[in-house]
């Protein structure tokens, strides 16, 4: 637990700066690349392997496979894939020169593109691997924001490739705006309503809040402007200083090749005269693309939604990742998935070499548990995940070959929660849910360290759910808060809010007024609920005469939309509430927590679909949210801390999500033939979890013997 | 000619079963609540989009789910008769490619597994009965009633730790990687069926060698048995031409309920041991309802199970002449 | 043979003298005994028969009493576990089946346990010590948990175990466990008897209601044929390709939270003991079809014995060894159905339990590598399904009229 105190902490300070963001992609990022020294930040465990020393090739600046190609005449010579010399990424974060071989074997189950993407990832800025949530120049190659911050000039990298070798340039991105990312705008650029004449949905996932400014309750979408090939502008009708990590965490990948996508693309605005995107209709985008990828999309829509935003991995769109696949069998279980290294790739290592070191990686598809604890143990994967309660299991087995590396998480619990839903239609619940007494109760009624000792195998901490130490929004009090065992208070507590009962053992409170036992429905979905957990949270709970009943639910994220969920097991992690303030926030509609009031804030606040209008606290929450939103002003940094610091408050005082054990770390089985694995990362949705690994930077100390 | 007519009445009822199968399978398939535009909308709302009620139906019209039952099954089953088996909405593939990609493996694993089950099961069944309460016999009962008592599942997972155990690596999958393409690779291959076979044809088995010994005890008292033993026909030929007889009229009648049995009830299986069959496929399709899938994953099931009920309706006539009078003077 | 004293004894007994006569008298009452005997066995109903060859038969007697044992067992389970459900126990996560003491300090006093120390190694693998300065000694009838029995009457008496009540505060209950805890620390065994009052109940049911349901449609589509067979087996077979599994998802969807889960277990199996008797039912009907023309019964019919009989008495006997066997191996599949309905989420739900809900919790990896005892639950499937089974094969003896 020591070890998390020291990799979060610096979340702490650097994450509330969020002022800096104008400097902070500064084109000194890039330009002068530290040289990348052996790992200085020697971990305390699983940097042994990281440290050794290994002979490296320096004569060799791309992998022998490409210089093969190029030798053949099948591919252009290195300079003309790289962009031109003073625009090539030297990596920051390669943590020791490498050589050059040998494929990485790991697991990922069949929904895979949640788990391989970050592996691959190219984002136009990204967050620094420092941990200190500040974003940097990637795919971009600078950005800087006017003095209000309405306009925002990004830079592009010149002679950058596509990995089929056409050139990157700024009509990638904007075509990607215009065309696929956003809908059918007005004049003054705000979005057409679905029953509005003219409404035209957008070709890929709908565009994100990054692109958006709110003036006096109205949205506003951004406008691209092309300045030239390597240079375009994002303007905004108000200020926008948190665009690059807004963009980093929704819209990650801003740009689309253009070449590839004007032959499925229909064109919106009605524009005849432009060569590079000539006019299709739907149904000829349609016929193109099922032609193309020798798919059956039965609509334009559909087809729209499966070659856009996250799903563009299929092997024939030409893509910017590190890797590249080789075939689109993501989704066959039991099968291999390979990505082999991007011939194009724009970054190098301080030495001018192109990266990635590693050839290929191989994705076992692998959906149960204990086939992959059983490769795991098989010593079959390079880099391995695995749950804590197999840790002895994997562990020793593999002792002699592989070690863990630990990331935490920055979770406020463990996934053993309960969350009530605060507007919840039985009105004798909702006054109970609502009742910060009666969650007391609930906090207390379990008893942690059995829990710990049981279901963690006594390698949690006893907490109250919360953001974790070192963490944005660490609070003592907040984190141990109602977690002392004591079913007698929590009996107290609940005599005064329920009708009397006489404790005899398969009876339950009836609530106040009423002749209704005190009944907790709580659903989740099928997979990923602990058991164990359960019958304890039952059994605690009867004991203080809460009847908990569960129910197995896959639809339950569309339960929850329509406020059918009493309780569900709702776990927060987030970095930081004015990045990604959804979970903490009731602004939208898919939280159990706030299931209603979402809906409320979602509907433009209104209550005419069902929603409901939040009162004092929640209110308050999204007060503060809105004032984090319109800060502008000089005193903008100090809004918004004081706001992030109030939310924080509220969630406090409220404890709306109760968490019981703290979230174990995430383990990392890393084979001893691989260097360059990092061991002080956090893993993070925000910080795109594998991605932090560079894995574009690790290499195998003795390629022979490494898999092929 | 009467046999002529048999057969063509009861090709025609197996037809109008069939109608009757298609109906109950696309009405038990849209049981569960929701559409496959809730699983779409849970995948949405995972990705950090906000959804709308109207954009909801608009979902649910696009992908044709708001329609009443019945003329979605009309339509249903008018493409399955003109051959179009409709759009897979997760895959955005042609449900009848999808089901032949893995209709091989899965045809193979069954017939495989269930003729090493006959194999095995009849001899053992036979042994038993021959050899009634003797050591062999009270073995062979204890470990084929040990093997009925592991559910599958955990079977599947001992045999892979004990294959990792003994190998070092854990024997997973149906295919090696890269194919079939020489010989070492189909012996890889026939190893990664031993287990498969053991775990899905174990049940089956041992309930086999149960019903045979059962049948050959029943039968090995009956007079004509005495008889023909007394005629000083020798034991083997009495066992195989004549007792045997007995017990294929309860193993024929059962065909087409065994094959169903080894073609659903290797679900779970084949999730545990990652076979490339029809089974995990159906699960996903049901769970994330993709109706044009699951639906024609269940009716390729069912197809089969009406023609093995029809073979065993046949055979039992061919193999029992008396069962054939009957059927024909009804 | 006897058969031929009886007229013999009764020509010789005129001619003799009173002496002779009472001797005889004596000898005809013994033999008028051994005559009713002999009688009975002669006028005794099939059933009698079978249940005296039955008596004889060792190996079904012993999975009789086996099976008697197990039943006695489920009904006073809460008395003879020492826990409840519910009685959870951080220190005890995983641990291996107690040793059980006899000798404390070279003096012996009886049963005991001691307090065990958990320690981990640098792998996490959990080490038991034990902490041999306190003998914690077993007891009988001691109080612990409370439960009801038989659903009536409220009490805390436990057949054995360790008296819990004296402990100082602070200090968690420990208790003897002979076949290991689970995660959540509680016993094992304790575990398996409560399971059993679901586990050798509920699949009997569903498996005899199939039973009857496969013997009586199957019998009687095979016995009459003509329309009513061809309407049964198209429904047989609509049946046998029916969709179970999107069934049961509907299910498990459909069912309101906080119902008992006793409740949706027996549901649950009555739904797959309707669902279940196609394949029998055909196999009967097949056998009825080519029975059905057999002389015997041909004569029977012509003599004028109703249907009902002659299906009871000519054409059932015909293959009982069959049926039995058919009754036998539908138990395993019913105990065995429940785990893979566990698997969608239509299990039995924690904290009560079963054979089913135990065998699931212990197939990972890293139960059968680190936890073996946990899979001894598959030894109380296995062994009261043998027992099922070996009474199955001493019926069918017994109800062989060849033997």
């Amino acid at each position: 637990m020591k070890k998390g105190k020291r990799i979060l902490a610096f979340l702490l300070t650097a994450a509330m700066s969020i002022s800096m963001l104008a400097g902070c992609g500064a084109p000194t990022q890039t330009g002068t690349a530290s040289s990348a020294a052996p790992d200085a930040s020697g971990g305390e465990s699983g940097g042994a392997s990281s440290t050794a020393e290994v002979e490296v090739d320096l004569s060799q600046k791309e992998a022998p496979m490409l210089a093969e190609q190029v030798e053949a005449g099948e591919l252009p010579p290195l300079e003309e894939r790289l962009p031109v010399a003073e625009d090539v990424m030297v990596e920051p974060d390669v943590l020791s020169l490498g050589n050059y071989g040998g494929s990485i074997t790991a697991r990922v189950n069949d929904n895979a593109r949640w788990n391989y993407g970050p592996w691959t990832e190219q984002s136009m800025f990204r967050f620094k691997s420092d941990n200190s949530g500040e974003v940097e120049a990637n795919v971009c190659k600078d950005f800087y924001a006017n003095e209000d911050y309405t306009v925002w000039t990004i830079e592009l990298r010149e002679g950058m490739k596509w990995s089929d070798g056409e050139p990157f340039t700024a009509d990638d991105v904007i075509f990607y705006y215009d065309h696929m990312s956003t809908p059918a705008l007005h004049e003054d650029r705000t979005a057409y309503d679905v029953d509005e004449e003219g409404y035209y949905p957008a070709f890929t996932s709908k565009p994100y809040n990054c692109y958006q400014v709110t003036v006096d309750g109205e949205n506003y979408w951004a406008e691209f402007e092309k300045v030239d090939d390597y240079t375009f502008t994002v303007t905004f009708a108000a200020p926008k200083p948190s665009f690059p990590q807004e963009v980093a965490i929704d819209n990650k990948w801003m740009f689309a090749p253009k070449h590839f996508y004007v032959n499925i693309v229909a064109r919106k605005d009605g524009v005849t005269d432009d060569p590079t995107f000539p006019l299709i209709t739907e149904e000829e985008a349609l016929a193109n693309a099922n032609e193309l990828f020798g798919k059956d999309w039965d609509s334009y829509n559909t087809m729209g939604k499966d070659t856009g935003y996250y799903s563009w991995d299929y092997h024939i769109i030409p893509s910017l990742r590190s890797f590249i696949a080789v075939a689109d069998n993501w989704n066959k279980v039991g099968e291999v998935y390979e990505l082999v290294r991007n011939p194009y790739f724009f970054k190098t290592d301080s030495e001018g070499r192109q990266l990635p070191y590693v050839d290929s990686l191989k994705f076992y598809i692998i959906n149960e548990e204990d086939q992959n604890v059983l490769k795991l143990v098989g010593g079959e994967l390079t880099i391995g995940n695995f749950e804590s309660a197999d840790y002895s299991t994997v562990v020793s087995a593999t002792q002699e070959t592989h070690h863990v590396v630990e990331w935490n998480t920055p979770a406020w619990s463990d996934t053993n929660t309960i969350a009530l839903n605060q507007t919840v239609k039985d009105l004798d619940k909702r006054a109970l849910f609502q009742d910060v007494r009666f969650r007391e109760a609930l906090s207390i009624a379990v008893d942690r360290n059995l829990l710990n000792n049981t279901i963690s195998d006594g390698m949690a901490e006893a907490v109250q759910a919360s953001p974790p130490e070192g963490a944005l929004g660490y609070d003592e009090e907040w984190r141990y808060k109602w977690t002392e065992y004591d079913p007698d208070r929590a009996n107290e507590i609940l005599d005064e809010l329920t009708e009397p009962w006489d404790r005899a053992s398969g009876t339950y409170r009836k609530m106040k007024g009423t002749d209704k036992d005190l009944e907790i429905i709580y659903e989740y979905k099928d997979d990923g609920m602990n058991t164990e957990f359960l019958s304890v949270l039952k059994s605690s709970y009867a004991a203080i005469g809460v009847k908990l009943s569960e129910k197995i639910n896959p639809e339950i994220s569309t339960a929850i939309l329509a406020n059918e969920v009493e309780a569900t097991n709702e776990t927060v992690a987030t970095i930081n509430p004015s990045l990604r303030p959804d979970s903490i926030i009731p602004m939208r509609n898919f939280m159990c927590v706030f299931s209603a009031y979402g809906k409320w804030y979602e509907d433009g606040k209104s209550t005419a679909n069902g929603g409901l209008e939040p009162t004092g606290d929640m209110l308050e929450l999204i007060t503060c949210y809105e004032n984090i939103r319109t800060a502008t002003g000089d005193d903008r940094e100090q809004v918004i801390e004081e706001n992030i610091n109030r939310i924080y408050e509220l969630h406090k005082e409220n404890v709306w999500f109760i968490g019981y054990l703290s979230a174990l770390p995430n383990y990392y089985l890393v084979d001893n033939n691989l260097m360059n694995f990092p061991d002080d990362r956090i893993n993070a949705d925000e910080f795109r979890f594998a991605s932090m690994m560079r894995p574009e930077q690790l290499y195998f100390a003795d390629v022979e013997s490494a898999p092929q | 000619m009467d046999k002529l007519k048999f057969i063509a009445k009861r090709l025609l009822l197996a037809v109008i079963t069939m109608f009757l199968i298609s109906f109950v399978v696309f009405f038990v398939i849209q049981l569960p609540p929701g559409d496959f535009v809730d699983t779409l909308v849970t995948n949405m709302i995972a990705e950090g989009e906000k959804v709308s009620q109207a954009e909801i139906a608009a979902l649910r019209e696009l992908y044709g789910v708001d329609r009443p039952f019945l003329e979605q099954y009309f339509d249903w089953l008018g493409g399955i008769l003109t051959g179009d088996w409709g759009t897979s909405f997760n895959f955005n593939e042609n449900v009848l490619s999808i089901i032949l990609e893995y209709l091989g493996p899965t045809m193979m694993l069954s017939i495989v597994t269930l003729i090493v089950q006959y194999v095995v099961s009849i001899p053992i069944g036979i042994y038993a009965a021959k050899h009634q309460y003797s050591v062999g016999d009270y073995a062979l009962t204890l470990v084929g009633f040990i093997g009925m008592a592991i559910p599958h599942f955990l079977f599947a997972i001992l045999l892979m730790y004990i294959s990792y155990q003994l190998t070092g690596t854990a024997v997973m999958g149906l295919f090696p990687e890269g194919g079939i393409v020489d010989f070492a690779s189909f012996l890889d291959f026939l190893k990664r069926l031993i287990i498969p076979i053991i775990v899905i044809g174990l049940g089956g088995t041992c309930s086999s060698i149960r019903s045979t010994r059962a049948l050959m005890l029943d039968e090995q008292t009956r007079p004509y048995v005495l008889c023909t033993r007394a005629k000083g026909v020798k034991e083997s030929t009495l066992t195989w031409k004549y007792e045997l007889r007995a017990i294929l009229n309860p193993t024929v009648s059962g065909l087409g309920g065994i094959i169903a049995g080894i073609f659903n009830g290797s679900t779970i299986t084949a999730i545990v041991l990652l076979l490339p069959t029809l089974g995990p496929i159906l699960l996903q399709a049901l769970k994330t309802q993709d109706v044009y899938l699951s639906g024609g994953i269940l009716l390729i099931s069912a197809t089969l199970v009406v023609i093995g009920t029809l073979i065993s309706d046949l055979l039992l006539a061919v193999l029992d002449p008396r069962i054939q009078y009957i059927e024909e003077t009804k | 043979m006897k058969q031929s004293a009886d007229p013999k004894a009764k020509a010789s007994a005129s001619s003799l003298t009173e002496k002779e006569e009472r001797a005889a008298e004596k000898q005809r009452r013994k033999e008028e005994k051994a005559r009713i005997k002999q009688e009975k066995y002669y006028t005794a109903s099939q059933w009698q028969l079978m249940g005296r060859k039955l008596v004889k038969h060792k190996l079904a007697m012993g999975s009789a009493v086996l099976l008697i044992i197990l039943y006695l067992f489920a009904a006073f389970a809460n008395f003879i576990a020492p826990q409840g459900l519910e009685d959870y126990s951080s220190s005890a996560s995983n641990m291996p089946p107690t040793p059980l003491h006899f000798v404390h300090e070279g003096e012996f006093i009886g049963p005991f346990i001691y307090r065990f120390e958990v320690e981990r190694d640098e792998m996490r693998n959990k080490i038991f010590v034990e902490d041999t300065s306190t003998p914690y000694r077993l007891q009988f009838f001691v109080h612990g948990t409370s439960y009801k029995l038989f659903g009536l009457f409220e009490t805390d008496l436990h057949l054995y175990g360790v008296d819990n009540s004296q402990l100082p505060p602070g200090q968690e209950p420990l208790q003897y466990m002979p076949f290991g805890a689970d995660q959540l620390g509680r016993d094992l065994f304790s575990r398996i008897l409560i399971g059993s009052q679901v586990s050798l109940t509920v699949p009997l049911l569903g498996t005899i209601i199939s039973f009857v349901l496969a013997l009586v449609i199957g019998g009687i589509s095979g016995y009459y044929g003509g329309w009513i067979d061809t309407v049964i087996q198209r429904i047989v077979e609509v049946l046998s390709s029916f969709p179970t599994l999107p069934l049961w998802m509907a299910l498990s969807a459909a069912i309101p939270a906080g119902i008992p889960v006793v409740q949706v277990y027996i549901w649950i199996t009555l739904i797959m003991s309707l669902m279940g008797w196609t394949g029998l039912a055909r196999t009967v009907r097949s056998r009825f079809l080519s029975l059905k023309k057999e002389d015997y019964v041909m004569a029977a019919r012509l003599s004028g014995v109703s249907d009902m009989k002659i299906v009871a008495k000519h054409l059932v006997p015909g293959f009982m060894s069959y049926l039995i066997v058919n009754l036998t191996l539908g138990i395993p599949n019913m105990i065995l159905g429940e785990t893979s309905m566990s698997f969608l989420g239509l299990g039995m739900r924690a904290p009560a339990t079963s054979w089913g809900v135990l065998l699931q919790e212990c197939q990972n990896v890293s139960n059968i590598a680190n936890c073996p005892w946990k899979l001894i639950p598959l030894v109380f499937v296995a062994v009261s399904i043998l027992a099922f089974n070996f009474l199955g094969d001493g019926l069918r003896d017994a109800a062989d009229p060849y033997k």
